[in-house]
């Protein structure tokens, strides 16, 4: 199944969808914020368009929730709904720079200054990487101003990506300077409050990371990538996570997957960890809480076109993995099955801790920002191995296999 | 020619620092290009306004996103831009390692001005931005 497109033509250079807005940053030093609801809905001509539409673009969440998937496994329903999603997927769905600003509740200077390293958005924050420090700036905001006037400069770390998880935690990934995790809880409990919620994590160099329950899996260009592996104490709390999981050991990519060749790269995020090497993606899942120490389990390996380049970057999401190389971003979502997005792309960002754009994937090209919808886990069985990281709703904090 | 300074035609003072010469520190990245080529490089970038308070970035290019190695890092990794300093009435430059240091990356307004005057794609600003050059 095709994924679902929408095209805005513009000069984009970073972009965030969070809580039904769209922040679109541009290359000429502005952050635009787009309604996303109603954009999407412009599209919608015919009732019979609504269901897909809105499944695709509007409520990802949907796609993974008990009662739509029982719909789904009706054979009737599943020829229809399949037709549907068809449909949506041959649409040319495209804002033009000047429709665009039809759908703009707000459009200021980008609060940062300058053309940002990286972001994220957690608890109504922006967060920024720059060249002058760690920032963040309020956001979602609803009176006539949708961001907040005051940009607050956290630290002076710099560094080349910012990667958010689950409990407000941050990875910032600083080169040789290594990986530290920041805690952007609003609240701390009293027994932590004067610590300082930036900790380090690696003093080894790290190109970009994401988390894998408790651990970070920090990933080098420069070789030598490892799982900062974290344990907890017996019968800690939510609020104590940050500062009482304690690093039990830095395990090599080299040990996880048994080989480390030249020119390969490897990333985790949630239960999988993931090596590209030559056309091979390695796959192994992973336990943060195996107690005799067999963390890893259930290896899988695919295989990929390596026409495209050195491997540049890495990522997961629910629908499949993301592979950036120079010349194509392949996003491989089962066996022998993939989607090339051809083109070295400016960023390309997927969102796995949201609710409603889980199936999403961002990716700003020269003069346009294309949003992919991907449907197809609608109709897989969830009980199966899958190639992306795995939902869960009613993941608790401390996950078992 | 390496261990004084020079008048630059952009009317600046040059400085070839030795350090960054034949592995005179092992911890300092080195040129492989000549002392003369390293000036030139600088006069360059001077000249075309690549410069934010008093740091400045060079690159020596055959093409959209084709830059030259001008040096190696510690681990003889190749290099390909270049970053001098302002200090005390002299410039002095060294091979940047954009990919392990983010300080040594070039500043954004500087590498957006290399995309609009067509030397590097948006995409390989995003590069050196992100240490993946």
């Amino acid at each position: 199944m095709k994924p679902a497109k929408i095209t805005i033509q513009g000069d984009f250079w970073d972009c965030q969808i969070y809580r039904g807005r769209l922040y679109l940053w541009q290359i000429d030093g502005s952050l635009r914020v787009v309604d996303w609801r109603q954009l999407v809905e412009s599209f919608i001509d015919l009732p019979e368009q609504m269901l897909a539409m809105s499944a695709a673009f509007l409520q990802g969440r949907l796609l993974y929730s008990a009662e739509t998937h029982s719909l789904f496994m009706d054979p009737e329903l599943r020829i229809l709904l399949m037709k549907k999603f068809d449909d949506l997927s041959d649409r040319m769905l495209v804002v033009t720079t000047d429709q665009v600003q039809y759908f703009t509740i707000g459009h200021y200077d980008n609060p940062f200054k300058e053309l940002q390293t990286d972001t994220e958005i957690l608890n109504n924050s922006i967060f920024a990487l720059t060249y002058d420090g760690f920032w963040n700036v309020k956001t979602h905001l609803n009176g006539r101003r949708k961001i907040g006037q005051k940009t607050t400069k956290i630290n002076d770390y710099i560094g080349y990506s910012l990667k958010a998880g689950k409990y407000a935690r941050l990875a910032l990934s600083c080169g040789d300077e290594g990986l530290y995790e920041y805690n952007a809880a609003k609240t701390y409990s009293n027994v932590f409050f004067d610590k300082d919620p930036c900790r380090i994590i690696s003093s080894r160099h790290s190109s970009f990371a994401d988390f894998n329950f408790l651990s970070l899996y920090n990933s080098s260009l420069l070789g030598n990538s490892f799982l900062s592996l974290f344990k907890l104490p017996a019968k800690v709390n939510y609020e104590e996570i940050f500062h009482e999981k304690y690093l039990d050991d830095e395990i090599s990519e080299e040990k996880i997957f048994g080989r480390n060749e030249e020119n390969t790269l490897s990333w985790g995020s949630n239960e999988k960890i993931y090596q590209a090497s030559g056309g091979i993606l390695r796959l192994t899942s992973f336990n943060n809480y195996e107690e005799d120490g067999s963390y890893f389990y259930g290896d899988k390996q695919y295989h990929f076109q390596n026409w495209k380049g050195k491997i540049l970057r890495g990522g997961a999401a629910y629908f499949g993995t993301i592979i950036e190389c120079e010349n194509s971003i392949v996003v491989l979502i089962g066996e022998d099955q993939f989607h090339n997005i051809p083109g070295s792309a400016t960023r390309w960002r997927v969102y796995p801790r949201s609710i409603n754009y889980e199936n999403h994937l961002h990716v700003i090209q020269d003069d346009r920002l294309e949003i992919y919808s991907f449907n197809h886990d609608y109709f897989e069985d969830r009980q199966t191995q899958k190639i992306g990281i795995i939902f869960n709703p009613n993941k608790p904090v401390f996950f078992k296999k | 020619m390496v261990g004084l300074t020079h008048n630059t035609s952009s009317g600046q003072i040059y400085f070839v620092s030795p350090a960054h010469r034949g592995r005179a520190d092992e911890h300092k990245s080195i040129w492989v290009i000549e002392p003369t080529e390293e000036i030139a490089c600088f006069d360059n970038a001077y000249t075309c306004l690549w410069y934010a308070g008093d740091k400045s970035w060079g690159l020596r290019i055959q093409g959209l996103n084709q830059l030259e190695i001008i040096g190696t890092n510690i681990s003889r990794d190749s290099l390909r831009i270049a970053k001098f300093t302002y200090d005390s009435g002299q410039w002095h430059g060294y091979p940047a390692d954009v990919n392990r240091k983010p300080k040594d990356r070039p500043a954004p307004a500087i590498l957006a001005k290399w995309v609009s005057d067509g030397l590097i794609s948006k995409p390989f600003m995003a590069r050196i931005q992100g240490g993946r050059l």
